[in-house]
């Protein structure tokens, strides 16, 4: 068991351990945390991957963004420090939900066992951080994905500023 | 004298010799070498945050024209350097309070993450040459997303107190935090740029001509942001000692709370550590090549000079409010930034390389002045407007 195997089964049980308790976890805010540990865990596995730069785009991104926008729309808008009680937040068609996430789980894992996914990944490039900058705004590689990207976000900008404007 | 020149390298060395040469399998040789360094690693920025908090207190109490720990007493030692122990023993033996509705896991563990995470970050600050815990080819990055990844521990603190006043406190400390983000980011890319990498001994080895001296409007808006990102004064409101308390840590006492100011103080060193490395050349010095021990001693140099600079900052200017805080951010140093790169890039494609490293360090510094200059002149006008 080489110590690269070790490190995935480590970085994969943070991930999907993290990832379990967000869904069954009745405080809000401690799901929300776990969400941000399962994030940790995928950075891990980027790093696993070679690829540190995806890794701390991850944390920059998902972590420093995603998770604080989650957590602050939580802060703002529940009092979840008490739990819900007298069993308003149960689930009372668990047994359809279930169902339909066996269903979903068997399809995906019947499609990912099945499907001839090509051979082994070749090695990783020296500098692939200046070949990904390039490519990004290679006229032939991914600069139109790229600028694209950048105008839906000033829209987005654009659109936060007016909803929230005070008339 | 030969060991001495590259004194911390060859200690290395020689540790490894020790064990390689007992009867140890080789994995378990390199493991332990590995372990034993990292832990030498960590415990660097705790010993220079003992010293950077004395540093402090001294230079806090001459621009307020008072003895410090100058004068503690028979028992304060030279100088007064046993005062920041007894302040560490003090914190140690504070009982250690927990509010009675406080989310006690959320509670507990804040602490320990933002000191997790503060003591992260010096894995990849060069101490001297050849002398970094790991050479990530993302090293500035690495930097700034523990940063950011930084701000959930004030959420948990702030939420786990079950404390409406710890609660904004800690949104406001966030609202902050991610809006100097930007001009940062944008700040070390400029430097990333011209260096041409991410990692932190190429940007050192990049550095011919400091780039403080060629890009001074960048190393001023990465300070500035960085400032804010400390929440140091002027923006420290969030922990305004004789307003709010603590913020985000009212309900902490004891040890939590030391942990809280300690990795406080950690972060403020690696910010000194970064900000030298990136304009200040790092661990560059005159006699750098001969004797290699010497570059952590310009290190240490350039560090303590940008702390009394920071500590300046501290104790003569006052509190910005957080609507001023913000409205600096979006309305000045974010478009600044802006202008910053598109100049600085155009000005970079425009001087070949070819002409010398001279010629562009010119370049660059003209172009420079020339925003400086513009960006004095713009502002002037809108606080005329403003205030006429």
């Amino acid at each position: 068991m080489s110590l690269q195997q070790i490190l995935f089964i480590i970085f994969g049980a943070i991930t999907l351990g993290a990832a379990l308790l967000v869904v069954t976890r009745r405080n809000v805010f401690h799901a929300a945390l776990f969400l941000i540990l399962s994030f940790f865990g995928v950075a891990g596995l980027y790093v696993l991957l070679e690829a540190p730069f995806l890794a701390a785009v991850q944390l920059f991104v998902y972590v420093g963004g995603i998770a604080i926008l989650i957590v602050f729309a939580i802060t703002l808008t529940r009092d979840t420090m008490n739990p819900l009680e007298n069993g308003a937040g149960r689930n009372r068609q668990w047994w359809a939900a279930a169902l339909v996430a066996v269903a979903l789980c068997g399809m995906l894992g019947w499609v990912a066992l099945n499907h001839d996914w090509g051979a082994a990944p070749g090695p990783v490039l020296e500098h692939s951080i200046a070949i990904l900058g390039t490519t990004l705004v290679d006229p032939e590689g991914l600069v139109l994905p790229f600028e694209v990207a950048s105008v839906l976000l000033l829209v987005t900008l654009i659109g936060t500023v007016t909803i929230a404007r005070e008339r | 004298m030969e060991f001495l020149k590259d004194l911390i390298t060859n200690i290395g060395l020689w540790f490894h010799e020790l064990l390689a040469s007992t009867s140890l399998p080789e994995v378990w040789v390199r493991v332990i070498t590995l372990v034993v360094g990292a832990s030498v690693l960590a415990l660097v920025p705790l010993v220079a945050v003992i010293f950077l908090i004395w540093f402090e207190r001294k230079i806090a109490a001459r621009i307020a024209s008072r003895l410090g720990p100058n004068n503690s007493g028979a028992y304060g030692g030279p100088w007064g350097i046993l005062q920041v122990f007894a302040d560490a023993i003090k914190m140690f033996v504070k009982e250690d309070v927990i509010p009675t509705a406080a989310d006690r896991w959320v509670f507990n563990i804040a602490p320990m993450l933002v000191l997790a995470l503060a003591v992260l970050i010096w894995a990849v600050i060069p101490l001297g040459k050849g002398l970094i815990g790991s050479d990530l080819n993302i090293g500035v990055f690495y930097i700034l997303s523990l940063g950011s990844a930084s701000m959930i521990t004030m959420l948990m603190a702030g939420w786990g107190s079950n404390n409406k006043y710890a609660t904004l406190g800690a949104l406001r400390s966030i609202v902050t935090l991610a809006s100097y983000e930007i001009p940062q980011v944008l700040s070390v890319l400029v430097v990333v740029m011209v260096a041409g990498s991410f990692s932190m001994q190429d940007i050192i080895e990049a550095q011919d001509v400091a780039f403080l001296f060629t890009l001074p409007l960048t190393a001023l808006l990465y300070l500035a942001s960085s400032l804010s990102e400390l929440e140091r004064r002027p923006f420290d409101l969030v922990e305004a000692n004789s307003g709010i308390v603590a913020g985000c840590c009212i309900e902490y006492s004891g040890m939590k709370s030391g942990m809280f100011y300690l990795a406080e103080s950690l972060n403020q060193l690696a910010v000194t550590a970064t900000f030298s490395t990136l304009f200040l050349g790092g661990w560059r010095g005159p006699w750098v090549d001969q004797a290699p021990a010497l570059s952590t001693l310009w290190l240490m140099l350039k560090i303590l000079l940008l702390t009394l600079i920071i500590q300046f900052f501290r104790y003569t200017l006052p509190r910005l409010r957080v609507d001023q805080i913000l409205r600096l951010n979006w309305k000045f140093l974010t478009p600044l930034a802006l202008v910053n790169i598109c100049v600085v890039a155009l000005v970079g494609q425009a001087v070949p390389t070819s002409a010398g490293p001279w010629v562009r360090a010119g370049a660059f510094l003209g172009a420079n002045i020339l925003l400086a200059l513009a960006m004095l002149k713009v502002s002037s006008q809108q606080w005329q407007t403003a205030a006429g």
